[in-house]
């Protein structure tokens, strides 16, 4: 991969140096600048102003590499959410144990409800019991 | 020149570089932006001034086409100025505005795809007595050989056009202007060795297409 491999090559391309647009070409090329800037200050409003800069800024983003690395991203956040929602969920199986748990408790708390907490039982009941 | 009429660029904390100056052009470009941040619109036609040779160069070069070249460079400027607020200096203005040059021109070429149409500038007449066009319009026999310029220029921007838009990058800027591979390498954001390895290959293929001028 060595220069002088191709330096006749590399000579040839050197005199595409020599197509060059003339002379006064750069102050003809700022007059043109200037008009066009004044014509797009005059033309855009505000607007239009905030989306070219923030088209610029964002103008990397438009880039297929960094395209495809923000749709890698993505995807990766979608998986870690759908992983992390899926261990949160309970199992099928879990799900109805721990309703069957719930309904134990509840059905408890009623018995401990319906009997008659610390009432005196009248003597005459207790021995008509026995 | 005509009165400036531009509106200063949102104004930011000036340049600061990270790498000591190549020269009086770094020093004096970070002078210029360094002004045109504060406002000094003079400052930006001066930096205009500095690099549209240059940067025509480097677009005309890619596109063989001297409409879009001209029209594609306002762009680049255009860009900038609006930029330039947010131009920190973490790299040289130089090697700043390659860079928007460079990915200006991928897209517009990318847009084209297969309509692109050439349209060459002119020869300047120094070329007869440079060197290398001397070395190309002699033999190795040392016989020397009538080689038409036209002809030649022709050859050659269609030699460029058949390589892809990354080859024909790489022999811009380091063939025709004269860059360092480590240069290309930050202006393209690509490695040293991927520059050295598209030069290889370009370079491989253009002597396959201009065999009978380098025999």
């Amino acid at each position: 991969m060595n220069d002088e491999e191709f330096e006749d090559i590399r000579k040839l391309m050197r005199l595409k140096r020599h197509e060059t647009p003339g002379e006064g070409f750069t102050d003809s090329f700022i007059k043109v600048f200037h008009r066009r800037q004044r014509d797009i200050a005059q033309q855009q409003s505000g607007l239009d102003r905030f989306l070219q800069m923030l088209g610029d800024k964002f103008e990397a983003f438009l880039n297929p590499k960094w395209g495809l690395a923000a749709a890698a991203a993505v995807i990766a956040l979608v998986a870690v959410m759908l992983n992390g929602f899926n261990e949160a969920a309970p199992q099928p199986a879990q799900a109805v144990t721990k309703v069957e748990d719930a309904k134990k408790k509840a059905e408890e708390k009623n018995e401990l409800q319906n009997k008659p907490n610390g009432v005196a039982i009248p003597i005459s009941d207790l021995k008509d019991s026995k | 020149m005509e009165e400036s009429t531009l509106s200063a660029p949102s104004a930011a904390s000036p340049a600061i570089p990270s790498e000591p100056p190549a020269g009086s052009s770094a020093a004096e470009d970070r002078d210029l932006v360094a002004r045109a941040q504060n406002g000094d619109t003079r400052a930006f036609d001066d930096l205009i001034r500095k690099y549209t040779n240059k940067l025509y160069g480097l677009v005309y070069n890619m596109t063989s086409n001297r409409e879009d070249t001209a029209d594609l460079l306002q762009e680049v400027f255009a860009k900038a100025y609006r930029s330039l607020g947010r131009f920190l200096g973490k790299s040289s203005f130089y090697t700043w505005i390659y860079s928007i040059a460079v990915n200006m021109t991928l897209n517009h070429i990318k847009k084209r795809g297969r309509h692109m149409k050439v349209s060459l500038d002119d020869v300047d007449t120094g070329i007869e007595n440079d060197p290398d066009f001397i070395a190309v319009t002699t033999a190795k026999t040392g016989v020397g050989r009538e080689v038409n310029i036209h002809e030649l220029q022709k050859r050659l921007n269609e030699a460029m056009m058949k390589l892809s838009v990354d080859h024909r990058t790489v022999v811009t800027l380091y063939d025709v202007q004269g860059h360092q591979h480590a240069e290309i390498s930050r202006m393209l954001g690509v490695s040293e060795g991927t520059v050295r390895s598209r030069l290889f290959y370009a370079h491989r293929q253009l002597q396959a297409y201009l065999e009978d001028f380098v025999k």
